[in-house]
């Protein structure tokens, strides 16, 4: 049997890499446009309480 | 989640109403599961599952290699599953299925073509060979799978975007019977015949073909799990772009 151990590590060093590499690209461009989306939310949000007239109150 | 519904653009709240008022979380159970999965067989693959007599430990990126290129035809098989939806149905949410799983096709197909020649590399005495088919039209895969990608990207219209991807994907998923097949098709090769995916009993011995059964499952899971984030990213952007009133999902 010829010894391939280092082929063994490279293989699975460089499939762990790729896989790896895009789950941290997936999770940065999640964490992304999160952000985007609730700073969005909470401008929209504010807009929205700033044009609704004060509610008055009745004596 | 609640969005609120004044101060919205009327592109903002048609993706409202369409159902993606509350997106749903990137990663959850189900992507850990699956990546969890893909670890355990590694483990396994490495640690409790013999060495082939005569390959040695190098064997073993064979249960990484073949269920990455059957993730890789799942991934293409969905792009062109859901492109001939879009163009049937015109629905976008196709079209964003389609994205979704031509990158993670490009993904695998990456594996595919660079854990191949590190095994071929001391197997066959050759990183690379042109001759051999299944190699060749892998690679042609992968580039047909990168330039819809890079198209869609260069399309600024929403629909021409759809459909020119659409027919792309189609006409390149035409390459994965000829992938498969290629080892009966040609007589020069270096791959070997199919030891799992024939008309026979696998050939394998049954340790080793439960490693590599599980490592498929694994790994289809994880595929499907990448999918499903990559989606619901384009799901947010998708919403973020309507805010913003931007012209539309990319």
């Amino acid at each position: 049997m010829i010894n391939t151990t280092a082929e063994l590590i490279a293989g699975y060093t460089v499939a762990a890499i790729l896989y790896g590499g895009y789950g941290l690209l997936l999770w940065i461009r999640a964490r992304r446009v999160r952000r985007r989306l609730d700073a969005i939310l909470t401008a929209a949000s504010s807009r929205r309480s700033a044009t609704v007239p004060p509610v008055r109150r009745s004596r | 989640m609640t969005f609120p519904s004044t101060s919205t653009p009327a592109s903002a709240r048609s993706v409202l109403s369409s159902g993606l008022a509350t997106p749903k979380p990137v990663f959850d159970w189900f992507f850990a599961f699956a990546a969890l999965s893909v670890l355990a067989v590694g483990v396994r693959a490495i640690y409790f599952t013999p060495v082939e007599a005569l390959q040695g430990a190098a064997q073993k990126i064979y249960y990484i290699h073949v269920p990455a290129a059957l993730g890789a035809y799942i991934g293409v098989s969905i792009t062109a599953v859901m492109s001939i939806v879009y163009l049937w149905l015109h629905d976008d949410r196709a079209d964003r299925a389609a994205e979704a799983s031509a990158e993670v096709a490009l993904l695998f197909l990456t594996v595919v073509l660079t854990t191949g020649p590190i095994w071929a590399h001391r197997i066959w005495g050759a990183w690379w060979v042109w001759w051999d088919m299944r190699l060749t039209f892998t690679l042609f895969l992968w580039f047909i799978v990168a330039a819809y990608l890079v198209l869609r990207d260069g399309i600024e219209d929403a629909a021409m975007r759809g459909r020119y991807g659409a027919v792309l994907a189609v006409l390149g998923a035409l390459l994965i019977p000829f992938i498969h097949l290629s080892v009966y098709l040609f007589s020069a090769r270096l791959h070997p015949m199919p030891v799992v995916l024939k008309p026979d009993k696998p050939s394998l011995p049954p340790e080793m073909l439960t490693t590599f059964l599980l490592s498929f499952v694994a790994f289809t899971l994880f595929c499907f799990a990448l999918i499903r984030a990559r989606y619901r990213i384009a799901v947010q952007r998708e919403l973020v772009a309507a805010f913003e009133g931007d012209g539309g999902p990319r």
